[in-house]
């Protein structure tokens, strides 16, 4: 079949069941169809892409003799391969295909159904005017680079890593904090096993330090993504340590005897300090300090000192040291780069900032843990133990003005406060809620221990934390005030302390991460997975997949599953060895170039060179994305993308409006 | 500067809000052009016996302006603040309703075309008055209090909770400001009038927080706030902290005398407080 | 209660809204009177969504709203629990079922019929209208506003505006057929 026979389209309207049909009239749909110059039949259907609706097509082609065919239905994100492959397998060129999409576009948008039919009926006409333009095309297959690129060095990041790594793929971790460990590292205790969770995750650590297939860089960001899916050339920055890793045995001398030691500790949340030159936590991986650069004496001050250099057994401290750019090639990018806690100092009615003894949930965490500012005694600022604590449930979520999503963590990790304090302190705990999440494993049972435990629920969100009391022997004390609406009165509790148990967010940086990637992210900032029950570890961007809190709040069960499948997605991928490129690339016609290199300029993937010898551009095929800005920057129009040309847009276009 | 003010049924009548008033803009050089033949906005009753009554009552104001010729009105009492701006808001978002009050008072022979801007009295000292020239009350210790509907619902001005509009005010213009948790907790309103007892903790347990903090006297921005505040420490036989009006404070600021500001009108005095070296 | 009941609350505009609460209980507990009230905010809406009309209507909740909008700054889902509380008291005037001899719905009846009479609202005027329904309570704010009156605080005079006439033909003009004069 060629074009040089006059075009023969089919036309198949879709009912997609309920989707399409009644809202638009498909059988007057069809009927128009059949009106249209070129077209040889025009059918509707219940189910296109069923088997019997493609069988449909096939047998058309092969029996009517079609060369052009006309599916309206779905979006062609949901079915244009399906098509295109039915074509195919008729012996027809898949390319000589066009999709209209009534339904995304017309039934789902549109609320009358007379309306609905006019545009179903225009879109048509539309795809008809394109598919008598079109050309046959070829696809490409290029290889895979058979590595791996984990963004992000917590749990999700650790685990993707040690999966693929362990299928036998070298992967390349990059973490742009000092050490791996993530948000994981500063828990103490997880629910509900009540594992500790340094103990669990230590030894992971340390096997993606010694794993000879991983290629660990820490303190280290993401800088430039360039390549195409199976082919990703990313750069990346490798911030100076100002310490040499080669040579560091990590004794920790120099962070004794570094003068600087009033800096904000970022681990511990701001509850300690901790020296110019550092590593965020005992357990560390790995365990070679980095020199914040802004408070060190020598590096932020130009003052003399050097203290830590000289002290250095090894010599292994380099004040020169300057940030390196890596290049590295892979095939797929698992892209797991967490979350944060939200700040609550804008839900002023909760004193947090304004009140010493008002914690965020990661603080108090902090406070828990063996390696914080505390020892792992729950302590007050003044040293003394709380007899009385409250924790807040939903802060910052479930709540239009901050986060509207419920961050569903929370309510375990609240109920987990409940008993560490219960344990710890035998202090009062009051747990003031609106509802309890406990739908995992064993989460149930962990809520009813709780409550064995003697924790008071109220069933009431904070309407306000004050230091003012009631009772002038409260005085220094915080009032919690709410609703108990479960006993329709108000309560007014005086506690020593108030733990605040925020919602998660996307972690600070991951618009520019999306942004670098081409990842497109909700409403909330969370990265679009490609199908939110179907597909929720791949994007839209072949050879990009997704683990953990990045994609949305998750807990460590959840995220290490995803990211053991985030990984089984990419190493399939990798496996394979192949993929399969659009046939929609640029072409230059070297007869209308006139050498200007507009085009060249305009190409984001530096997939167009100079010809010296003929004065033209030409388009490297296994780069080019086929996006267009070539094509829209000629002033020849010598530039154009296959089965995107002007004729048949135009085409498109003028069959559209008439 | 010229404004186009709306004094309130309760301005005449106050612990010299009208006299502060008066005194600083007089100093200040404002000149205060007062809507002839006010009519009482309705505060927090008439929204709740008749919305379109209640909106036109308020919006008469705004076709009253529109013939002044302003296109911002002001006034001093938060009652009358938000319910001005309730009205406002209503009118601009519904238009049946602006079409409806527009036909009643047309029917008064009032044309209403525009909307005006609602301002409190605060914004414009905020704006008007100069820096502290003297460290003359720097020792004296004042607890700002808004009440509850200068900054809700709308948040427009500053945030709901801990507003620091007054604060950074009454700092700037010389006085000692201790912060404290009451700021916007509610003195009961017109409850509190009506339902003594049960209310009188709300104001208690108010001017017990501002002493607490290390205040020795009250800021107000409101009539009915100060009313509250004053006369619920009134019933008590002991000395009490004075509650003032920040107009009033800002009067001392600029050196004028206690007389010319109705300070001698507080039930709780602030004589001695205010004898400074 | 029949559940065939009609909603006398359906023509409160964005009263849909209360649709949307997930019954935290942040109304109730930012409320300065809460502990007055026979249903705290919450359950107020709580009632209405099951279609308790009556309890609505009798309820002396709308009646213990201070305006303060602490509610509705805290509300999760944004709801105007004060504006509601107005358009409640709207209705339950125009139904004739506010409680009787309750202090508040009397005080704005004075309050209200002062603004018709005189364009102004005169404290001391108010106050002995209230009087003639509460007298114990108006007679035991004497000292006070013998203070007041020493003060110079009291007016005893009616404030007016120029054309009162004017302000009594607005409330014609904005009146409801089921209006209680």
């Amino acid at each position: 079949m060629t074009t040089r026979n006059k075009p023969r389209i089919g036309v198949y309207i879709c009912h997609c069941g309920m989707n399409i049909a009644p809202k638009v009239d498909v059988e007057e749909v069809a009927r128009y169809c059949q009106t249209m110059d070129h077209v040889t039949i025009a059918r509707d259907y219940k189910f296109m892409c069923s088997n019997p609706g493609q069988d449909m097509i096939i047998n058309d082609i092969k029996e009517l003799g079609l060369n052009r065919v006309v599916v309206a239905s779905c979006s062609p994100r949901m079915h244009e391969k399906t098509f295109r492959n039915a074509v195919r397998s008729a012996g027809l060129n898949p390319y000589y295909f066009q999709m209209a999409n009534i339904r995304e576009q017309v039934s789902w948008v549109t609320k009358d159904s007379r309306e609905a039919t006019e545009k179903a009926k225009s879109l048509v006409a539309a795809a008809v005017g394109r598919v008598f333009f079109h050309q046959p095309l070829d696809t490409r297959q290029v290889t895979v680079t058979k590595s791996m690129l984990v963004i992000g060095g917590g749990i999700a990041g650790m685990q993707a890593a040690l999966t693929s790594a362990n299928a036998g793929y070298q992967v390349y971790l990059v973490e742009r904090e000092p050490s791996i460990g993530g948000h994981m590292a500063k828990f103490d205790k997880t629910f509900p096993t009540l594992d500790c969770a340094a103990c669990i995750m230590t030894p992971k650590m340390v096997d993606v330090l010694q794993h000879p297939g991983i290629t660990l860089y820490t303190w280290s960001e993401v800088e430039k993504v360039e390549g195409f899916i199976g082919n990703f050339e990313v750069t990346v920055k490798k911030k100076p340590r100002y310490v040499d890793e080669k040579k560091c045995t990590g004794c920790g001398t120099c962070m004794q005897k570094c003068p600087t030691k009033k800096i904000l500790s970022e681990f511990n949340e701001g509850l300690s300090y901790r020296t110019a030159i550092y590593t965020p936590f005992p357990q560390a991986v790995p365990n070679v300090p980095v020199i914040d650069a802004t408070h060190c004496r020598v590096l932020g001050q130009n003052k003399k000192c050097g203290v830590c250099a000289k002290f250095c057994e090894t010599k292994a401290i380099d004040f020169d040291q300057k940030p390196e750019f890596v290049k590295i090639k892979a095939g797929a990018i698992i892209t797991a780069t967490g979350f944060q806690a939200v700040n609550p100092t804008s839900l002023e009615q909760y004193g947090y900032g304004r009140f010493p003894e008002v914690y965020t949930s990661l603080e108090f965490e902090r406070l828990n843990n063996a390696t914080g500012p505390t020892s792992g005694k729950v302590l007050m600022k003044n040293g003394k133990v709380p007899e009385r604590v409250a924790i807040i449930h939903c802060v910052g979520s479930r709540d239009t003005r901050h986060k509207k999503y419920c961050s569903r963590v929370c309510c375990m990790y609240s109920m987990k406060f409940a008993h560490l304090l219960r344990e710890k302190t035998g202090a009062e705990v009051w747990e003031f809620y609106i509802d309890i999440r406990s739908p995992g494993k064993l989460y149930e049972e962990f809520y009813n221990r709780v409550q064995e435990e003697g924790v008071r629920f109220v069933r009431g969100r904070v309407a306000e934390i004050t230091d003012m009391v009631e009772d002038p022997g409260d005085n220094g004390r915080l009032t919690v005030i709410a609703e108990s609406t479960l006993t329709r009165r108000t309560v007014r509790v005086p506690v020593d302390m108030v733990v605040l148990s925020v919602g998660l967010e996307p972690a600070r940086g991951s618009e520019d991460i999306g942004r670098l990637l081409g990842l497109s992210r909700d409403g909330d900032g969370w990265f679009n997975e490609l199908h939110a029950k179907l597909a929720p570890l791949a994007t839209p961007i072949n050879g990009i997949f997704l683990a953990g809190c990045c994609q949305g709040p998750k807990d460590i069960p959840d995220t290490v599953a995803q990211s053991m499948g985030a990984a089984g997605e990419a190493i399939a991928l990798l496996a394979k060895g192949i993929v399969t490129t659009q046939a929609e690339i640029s072409r230059i016609d070297p007869d209308l170039c006139s050498g200007c290199k507009s085009c060249i300029e305009s190409c984001t993937y530096s997939a167009i060179r100079f010809d010296e010898a003929r004065k033209v551009a030409v388009v490297n095929e296994a780069l080019c994305m086929g996006c267009g800005s070539c094509a829209a920057a000629c002033p020849s129009s010598a530039a154009g993308v296959k089965h995107f040309t002007d004729k048949q847009v135009m085409g498109e276009i003028e069959a559209l409006l008439m | 500067m010229k404004i186009c003010f709306y004094p309130g049924c309760s301005f005449a009548t106050s612990a010299g809000y009208r006299e502060s008033t008066e005194a600083v803009c007089r100093k200040l050089d404002i000149e205060l052009s007062q809507i002839p033949d006010w009519n009482c906005c309705g505060a927090t009753v008439m929204f709740g016996e008749n919305k379109l009554r209640a909106t036109a009552l308020a919006a008469r104001h705004f076709a009253l302006v529109q013939t002044m010729g302003f296109e911002e009105l002001v006034t001093g009492c938060n009652a009358c603040y938000a319910t001005l701006r309730k009205a406002a808001r209503l009118l601009a978002a519904d238009e049946e309703l602006f079409r409806k009050t527009r036909g009643v008072l047309q029917n008064l022979g009032l044309e209403l075309d525009r909307i005006p801007k609602i301002r409190h009295l605060l914004e414009v000292l905020v704006e008007a008055m100069p820096d502290s020239a003297s460290d003359k009350y720097k020792t004296l210790a004042v607890g700002a209090y808004y009440g509850c509907q200068l900054t809700r619902p709308d948040e427009e001005l500053d945030k709901g909770e801990h507003p620091q509009i007054l604060e950074h005010f009454l700092s700037r213009i010389g006085f000692s400001v201790k912060e404290h948790s009451a700021s916007t907790r509610c003195c009961g309103a017109s409850h509190a009038v009506i339902y003594k007892n049960e209310c009188q903790e709300l104001s208690t347990r108010i001017i017990r927080e501002i002493e607490n903090k290390g205040a020795q006297v009250i800021a107000t921005i409101c009539p009915l706030c100060q009313f509250n505040l004053d006369q619920a420490q009134s019933q008590n036989n002991g000395p009490g902290l004075p509650v003032t009006y920040f107009t009033q404070l800002a009067g001392l600021a600029l050196g004028l005398a206690p007389a010319e500001l109705g300070l001698n009108k507080l039930l709780i005095s602030a004589d001695k407080v205010l004898t400074r070296p | 209660m029949s559940q065939n009941d009609i909603n006398p609350f359906s023509a409160i505009a964005h009263l849909e809204r209360i649709n949307q609460c997930i019954q935290c209980g942040t109304c109730s507990g930012s409320c300065p009177l809460a502990d007055l009230m026979d249903h705290a905010p919450r359950e107020l809406f709580a009632l209405l969504r099951e279609g308790a009309y009556d309890e609505v209507l009798h309820s002396n909740t709308p009646w213990f709203c201070v305006s303060c909008y602490a509610c509705m700054v805290r509300c999760p889902r944004e709801i105007p629990v004060t504006d509601l509380m107005y358009a409640f008291k709207e209705v339950i005037t125009q139904q004739g079922t506010a409680p009787k001899n309750h202090k508040m719905p009397d005080m704005y009846q004075a309050f209200s019929r002062s603004i018709k009479d005189t364009g102004k609202i005169t404290e001391s005027l108010v106050m002995a209208r209230y009087g003639m329904k509460h007298p114990v309570d108006a007679l035991k704010n004497i000292p006070l506003a013998v203070k007041m009156l020493m003060r110079g605080r009291l007016e005893l005079k009616a404030q007016k505006v120029a054309a009162p006439k004017a302000i009594a033909r607005l409330f014609a003009l904005t009146e409801i057929p089921q209006d209680k004069p």
